[in-house]
């Protein structure tokens, strides 16, 4: 006795004796067979006996109404044992071929089954995707897209679209499923960039695309990539700019793009690149630099500044301005720009104590003088700075200094400012007198044979240091007053004519103005008509 | 697994060749079986059902295809029916489809265009479903040559093979072969031999064995890399200026590497590049500067590019080693003198090096030059501008000098002024600015007396006598940047004193003022002289 059965009922109970089956087996083809397609047809015969037309039609319409509700299980069973199920059946169409409607009517329902037990593939999808698209691309980088998708129908397993997550989800990731022929996958440093899911939930499709990057030639977790610009402007000096980035992916931490970071040199990579197209290195301390972390999309881009200016820490941008006149008062000015590389206020201001220093003990002096004498200039600078000032920017890692030296007429004893002089001198000359005579421009002029006593006189201004006793810079004026006296002053029997000073000004009391005189028998010391 | 056909009883055979073009790479054999499932015992439905099963359950990818105990060989199922025609006691009947492939005979791969193709005879052309192969040649208008190879593949599934595996050793030996194409417009005929960096892509679809391979490749003018410029001119008030911007593809192995050398191997020629610009659109009688203004360098090292851009300008201040800008003022005061200055800068150029600077060597080696040309170009501009300057000009002579340096700028500039004024003639450490000499000339000698309510009278008090004459000399001198001796400088000045002309000339008076400082020294020295008197006496 066969019976069949569907959703649990025997389906042609009351309705017709159980009808022949044709069972057909249609392999579905991905590639590989996936599975085979079990399609049956029920090809049977509806028998009214006695109720007529009505009764064929009540039996019709009650083997329509029992295969109404479809996708369920359906059983083939021959004296209590079942000898074909299908856990889910698919009701393609339920027909009724040409009759009288009388007393027998004909009918074929198509059923369509997939039994777990005909799959190769993964039971409950069809049409599977599973692609892997690898692209190169200039900068050496590979750019790996996975696209898995599936369309799903209903098992015993679960609904359709839960079918098509479920084999989806078991293809997805990397997993390295292909080698490539050229385009080599490292098993590690693959970046899962971006993750695309779609679902039609009618359709019971499911698809996921990952897009991955990896670098062959370095598999770590970020990919580094810059450029480097040189920049060459009218005075030779090269500004090298580093850019680039570092560039993560799903799978990675911003952590693991900051160890990259922390493991890079910009400089040697900089360098590297410069030294390609110039001599010489570029300066180790940049001249700036930026970053900008982005963790949500794990990138850091950077941007780091160097130049070839080998000029170490802290340096000097100075600028020396010498006025020159033939006629006297020639100046000369020191205006400097100290600056320190990157930032000076790290470690306790190391950077900035270090430049303080070298402010501090700067060899101003010997710097203008250097520079008198290469623009002609060999009369004596005064060492102490007519004036000289000082601003610091902290923030910019700046100090500024301006000092003004000028000639002087002698260099001043330490403890003197200045010690500015002029010596006036009426030399011994021969005596004469004159008398007119009566005659019409005549004179009598008698050499009187005796010359006039020669007269010194030095004088000028000087100004006692902030830092020495007024009393003790007299003094050292005073010296310096006989030491001039004993260079300028010849002859014998001198006698001192004039010693004055006055001891202060309206600006300054301690300026010194000062008038010293000798007399003296000297000789006829100009080689002139006497 | 075998697939096991018994009780057939009709078998039909159809061999088809699957060809690429005139290759016969696969063949494929289609058979059709139709035969019966018996049970002998008539033991119900079950057997039947049980023998159905069976058969389907052997289905495999591939399974060995018995029929009537006789192997046809490895083959796929395509379908495989049950007939429904009858109760399914003691007999059904089934019809089955049956498909084996067979490698086909790639005899004729071979050849000058399948040079090195003969192999794929070997990896297994019976699981290829398809293949086919696209290579486009292309010349751009920057006479680059390129092209991309394209392989598209379809592998059927096989006992033990692995699709993608017989897929790349496809590829493999289609991008490896070589190749002598026909290409018309190819002027480098085997430029595809070119060893060099190839792009690829490949794509694998494992669910249907499609697998495609591509790659691509440029080339130029026989070299490792492709080259592309392009020239602009600027003409403005400042001057004209010519860039040349380019881009260096390395297309070999070491494509940094390779482009790097060839940016280095050509920049050389930039200028004359640029010139040959410069002169067909601005340049008549003008002069393009062989020194670079400024240069621009981008090196991908991943990329293996290195862009550039250089300007060249026709700006006289363009010096080898340095900029020079230079202005000029002529001015004339009310006292009739000239004054003629230079104002300049000089900007060196070079690495800014440290201790010394070269850029600072290069500006002080620029205006050594520069310093030593100022007077002969202020004289001939200071001629050149007579029409306008309208005056008898005369000589020369610097007066005034301010230089500004910059050691770590590599900067000087520099303020010098000549003027017409002879007083700053000089040539050595000491000059002299002017003599100011003060002639009291005789004149009589005379009484005046006062006569009360009439007037004031004068008388000679000897008669024609006159006065003694008194000529003084007012002698500056100056130092001239060295430091002099006092005495250097006297000696100067007295060398400098006029006598008066007379008789009975006695010197007077004498005296000096040294200023140090200055580098000053004033002499005044006056002479007494007897002279008649040389003007018109008055009478009296």
């Amino acid at each position: 006795m066969t019976r069949i059965n569907y959703n649990n009922l025997d389906l042609f109970s009351g309705i017709a004796p159980v009808p022949f089956v044709t069972r057909e087996e249609q392999p579905v083809f991905y590639q590989n067979r996936w599975c085979l397609a079990d399609k049956i047809s029920l090809n049977g015969q509806i028998t009214g006996v006695c109720e007529g037309f009505s009764g064929i039609k009540t039996r019709a319409d009650l083997l329509i109404d029992r295969l109404s509700t479809s996708l369920q299980n359906f059983e083939i069973i021959e004296d209590g044992d079942s000898i074909y199920r299908a856990p889910v059946a698919k009701i393609n169409s339920i027909s009724f071929q040409d009759s009288n409607w009388a007393m027998v009517l004909p009918f074929t329902v198509e059923l369509e089954c997939y039994l777990s037990g005909l799959h190769s593939g993964f039971y409950g999808v069809s049409d599977p995707v599973n692609t892997f698209e690898f692209q190169e691309s200039d900068d050496g980088t590979i750019e790996l897209v996975h696209t898995c998708e599936a369309k799903g129908y209903a098992t015993e397993n679960g609904p359709a679209l839960q079918n098509a997550k479920n084999y989806v989800s078991t293809i997805s990731g990397w997993n390295s499923q292909v080698a490539p022929l050229y385009l080599g996958v490292p098993t590690t440093g693959i970046l899962l960039k971006s993750v695309q899911e779609s679902i039609n939930r009618f359709e019971a499709s499911y698809s996921l695309t990952e897009t991955y990057k990896y670098d062959p030639e370095n598999p770590v977790k970020g990919i580094l990539r810059y450029e480097v610009s040189l920049e060459s402007g009218n005075e030779g000096t090269v500004a090298a700019s580093i850019d680039g980035n570092i560039e993560g992916g799903r799978n990675t931490s911003i952590l693991d793009l900051r160890s990259i970071y922390s493991g890079t040199s910009f400089y040697t990579r900089a360098n590297e690149l410069y030294s390609g197209f110039f001599s010489g290195a570029l300066n180790t301390i940049p001249v700036g630099f930026s970053f900008d972390e982005d963790s949500f999309v794990k990138n850091i881009s950077f941007s780091v500044s160097y130049d070839n200016n080998s000029y170490p820490n802290p340096y000097l941008i100075d600028t020396v301005t010498i006025n020159k006149s033939k006629k006297g008062g020639s100046s000369i000015s020191f205006q400097g720009t100290f600056k320190w590389r990157g930032n000076c206020q790290c470690q306790n201001d190391f950077g900035w104590n270090q430049l303080n220093d070298f402010v501090n003990n700067y060899d101003y002096y010997g710097h203008v003088v250097r520079k008198w004498n290469q623009y002609g200039k060999f009369t004596p600078l005064n060492p102490i700075a007519t004036s000289r000032s000082k601003g610091e920017d902290k923030l910019n890692c700046e100090i500024t200094v301006s000092l003004d030296f000028e000639e002087t007429s002698t260099i001043p004893p330490d403890g003197l400012d200045y010690f500015d002089y002029t010596l006036r001198v009426s030399p011994a000359i021969p005596k004469y007198a004159s008398t007119p005579v009566i005659c019409e421009g005549q004179y009598s002029i008698t050499r009187l044979n005796y010359d006039r006593r020669a007269r010194f006189t030095i004088e000028g201004s000087s100004k006692v240091g902030n830092c020495t006793d007024q009393l003790l810079g007299e003094a050292l004026m005073k010296s310096e007053i006989n030491r001039l006296a004993g260079i300028y002053v010849i002859g014998s029997r001198k006698v001192l004519e004039e010693a004055s000073f006055t001891r202060g000004d309206s600006e300054n009391p301690k300026v010194i103005n000062f008038s010293y005189s000798w007399s003296s028998e000297a000789p006829r010391v100009l080689d002139i008509v006497y | 697994m075998q697939l096991i056909f018994d009780n057939a009883e009709v078998m039909s055979l159809s061999h088809t060749l699957q060809y690429v073009g005139d290759f016969n790479f696969r063949n494929e054999q289609a058979i059709d079986i139709q035969g019966v499932i018996l049970d002998n015992n008539y033991s119900g439905v079950e057997p039947i059902w049980s023998s159905m099963s069976g058969m389907i359950a052997a289905v495999n990818d591939y399974s060995e295809i018995i029929v009537q105990g006789f192997s046809l060989g490895s083959g796929t199922l395509q379908s495989l029916t049950f007939d429904g025609d009858g109760p399914d006691v003691r007999q059904k009947r089934y019809s089955a489809s049956i498909l084996i492939n067979k490698s086909g005979n790639l005899f004729n791969l071979t050849g000058t265009y399948y040079s090195g193709l003969s192999g794929l005879q070997n990896l297994r052309p019976d699981l290829v479903e398809s293949f086919s192969e696209s290579f486009d040649f292309s010349s751009d208008d920057k006479e680059v040559y390129g092209y991309n190879r394209n392989f598209d593949i379809k592998v059927l599934s096989g006992i033990g093979v692995n699709p993608s595996v017989i897929a790349k050793s496809w590829a493999g030996v289609i991008f490896s072969g070589a190749i002598n194409l026909p290409f018309i417009q190819a002027l480098y005929p085997t430029f595809y031999l070119q060893s060099g960096k190839k792009l690829h892509q490949e794509s694998y679809d494992l669910i249907n064995g499609e697998f495609n391979f591509s790659e691509s490749f440029r080339f130029q003018d026989n070299d490792p890399f492709v080259w592309t410029f392009t020239h602009s001119a600027q003409f403005g008030e400042d001057g004209s200026q010519v860039s040349e911007k380019g881009l260096f593809e390395g297309v070999d192995i070491n494509n940094y590497d390779t482009a790097r050398q060839a940016y280095i191997s050509n920049i050389g020629g930039a200028y004359n590049r640029c010139n040959n610009v410069y002169q067909t659109y601005i340049g008549t009688g003008c002069t393009l500067i062989n020194s670079i203004v400024s240069q621009n360098i981008t090196a991908n090292k991943f990329g293996g590019t290195v862009e550039y851009d250089v300007i060249f300008s026709d700006r006289k201040d363009n010096l080898t080693g340095c900029f020079w800008e230079k202005s000029f003022d002529f001015v004339r005061n009310r006292d009739g003198y000239y004054t003629v200055s230079e104002n300049g800068n000089v900007q060196g150029r070079g690495p800014k090096t440290y201790n010394p600077n070269a850029q600072y060597i290069s500006a002080q080696t620029c205006f050594s030059g520069i310093y030593s040309g100022v007077y002969d170009r202020l004289t001939g501009l200071f001629l050149n501008n007579s029409g306008f300057l309208a005056d008898c000009a005369g000589n020369l002579f610097l007066s005034e000098e301010t230089y500004t340096d910059s050691e770590y700028n590599g900067a000087i500039d520099y303020n010098l002024t000549y003027t017409t004024n002879s007083g700053y003639n000089t040539s050595g450490a000491i000059f002299f600015t002017g003599n100011t000499l003060t002639d009291s000339q005789p004149v009589p000698l005379k009484a005046s007396f006062g006569i009360l309510n009439y007037k004031e009278i004068v008388t000679p008090v000897y008669r024609g006598n006159s006065s003694l004459g008194s000529l003084s000399n007012s002698i500056n001198v100056f130092g001239s940047g060295t430091e002099n001796s006092i005495q250097n400088l006297i000696n100067s000045a007295t060398s400098l004193i006029i006598l008066p002309s007379g008789t009975d000339i006695h010197l007077e008076d004498v005296s000096y003022i040294f200023d140090p400082k200055a580098q000053n020294l004033n002499l005044s020295v006056s002479y007494n002289y007897v002279n008649y008197r040389s003007l018109l006496n008055i009478i009296v």
